[in-house]
């Protein structure tokens, strides 16, 4: 029973680490969407554009940065450079 | 007839590479200052041999562009300096051809004739340079010879050489 | 081979410089190239962007230490960036001066060290885009996108300059960053 207790906690409390993006992660369909999950992920979010139909945002992380694009149909992560 | 037997083109092509690996070396020496910077600005573990490796290797560029550069400055300069020795040579011949052309009174087509007889050119291409016949520069070549009191194409220099190669002491040689 | 009709001998007296040491024509084309590879041909995202864009900015630092310690017409001293020579060198080609400087003229020299602060700051912008303190700001792009927009007019100025003072001199200037002598014709004064 504690131990179900604890999962459920554990379900419901916001990630102690953040989680990494990665191809094919699903972040959202539009740009609010968007960028509210990169930020819960801990991206900060620089600057925001719409290419080729994509959206594509750059972000900061510690000492990464790079680019992501998003689909608007399937809100899934088609292209991701880190720099 | 353009022959350049000097050893100017030399000194130019050697100038021109030294100038060329001060420019190699030195960006090196930025890459490797570079690395180190970038590498540092990341927070990667750094390889502290390596870095240090790559600094005393950049150090030893700088030395070496330092060097160079004095090296192509004075090079340069002597370049220079030789120059304007041959331009004010070139500039004491062309009065002293002057004086001695006036001396002799000559036309003017025999100043021209003269002078491609002392630059070493033949009477046929004369001739076709001045569009006239070979024994017209024949014939005038002749009458440059008796006013400038020589016989030939060679006394006709040695006139000019003596002048240039005397020394004060010797008179007539 | 010229051979003049008159009685001076054949001799010309037009007289020539050696001006424009190795360094600086190298200095002075390989910049160009960076530039022309930067700014036209290659990716503006692309890594290779940066690279040259630090050579050009590694390239206008030797070119300032050879200023310094470099042979006679390269160094700052020749062309002292003086506004006032500069305008006072305006109006006298506005009138029939003909004196010709073998270093950079007045106004050749402001142009000079216009184009070198330019890339000095195209070089920095562009190192910023690459912090992650400055990746992604609008403004420091924009930075840079102007100073470049800034870097083509004072190019195409710079080659008119050339164009236009060669030929109110008389003395080939494109040769002079080739081979590095300065023809002057006879009658002219030197500075």
């Amino acid at each position: 029973m504690k131990k179900l207790i604890v999962l459920a906690c554990l379900a419901f409390t916001s990630p102690v680490f953040a989680a990494d993006a990665e191809m094919g992660m699903v972040l959202g369909t539009t740009i609010p969407e968007v960028q509210s999950k990169l930020t819960e992920m801990g991206y900060e979010v620089r600057k925001t554009e719409m290419e080729d139909g994509k959206i594509e945002m750059y972000f900061v992380k510690g000492k990464t940065k790079g680019e992501v694009y998003v689909s608007t149909a399937t809100g899934k992560i088609t292209k991701l450079k880190f720099k | 007839m353009n022959k350049r037997p000097f050893p100017k083109g030399k000194r130019e092509r050697r100038a021109l590479t030294i100038a060329a690996i001060i420019l190699l070396q030195a960006l090196t020496a930025m890459f490797f200052v570079g690395d180190v910077f970038f590498d540092l600005r990341a927070g990667n573990d750094l390889d502290v041999i390596h870095s240090t490796l790559e600094l005393i290797a950049a150090l030893a560029l700088t030395a070496g562009v330092a060097l160079l550069m004095f090296e192509l400055r004075d090079l340069f300069h002597r370049m220079a300096e030789m120059d304007v020795g041959l331009q004010a040579a070139r500039g004491g011949m062309a009065d002293l051809i002057n004086t001695f052309f006036d001396d002799w009174q000559l036309t003017p087509s025999e100043r021209e004739i003269a002078l491609f007889i002392l630059k070493g050119v033949d009477n046929e291409t004369i001739a076709g340079m001045r569009g006239t016949a070979q024994s017209t520069v024949r014939a005038q070549s002749a009458r440059i010879y008796a006013k400038a009191k020589v016989d030939s194409r060679a006394q006709l220099l040695s006139v000019f050489m003596e002048e240039l190669l005397s020394s004060e002491d010797t008179g007539a040689v | 081979m010229r051979e003049d009709k008159n009685s001076d001998c054949g001799l010309s007296r037009n007289r020539s410089f050696a001006v424009w040491d190795p360094l600086v024509r190298l200095i002075h084309w390989s910049l160009a190239f960076a530039i022309v590879l930067n700014g036209a041909i290659l990716d503006d995202d692309g890594k290779w962007h940066e690279y040259v864009g630090y050579v050009a900015l590694g390239i206008v630092g030797i070119r300032l230490v050879w200023g310094i310690i470099g042979t006679r017409y390269a160094r700052f001293g020749s062309f002292p960036p003086n506004p006032f020579s500069a305008f006072r060198h305006f109006q006298a080609i506005s009138g029939d001066d003909k004196t010709i400087h073998l270093s950079h003229n007045p106004l050749g020299a402001l142009m000079v060290y216009n184009i070198w602060a330019t890339v000095i700051f195209l070089g920095v912008t562009g190192y910023m885009m690459g912090t992650v303190r400055f990746y992604g700001f609008e403004w420091v792009e924009e930075l840079h996108e102007v100073a470049f927009g800034w870097l083509i007019v004072s190019i195409v100025l710079h080659v008119g300059g050339v164009f236009f003072d060669g030929w109110r001199t008389g003395v080939p200037l494109v040769k002079a960053m080739i081979d590095g002598r300065k023809r002057v014709p006879a009658d002219r004064q030197i500075k």
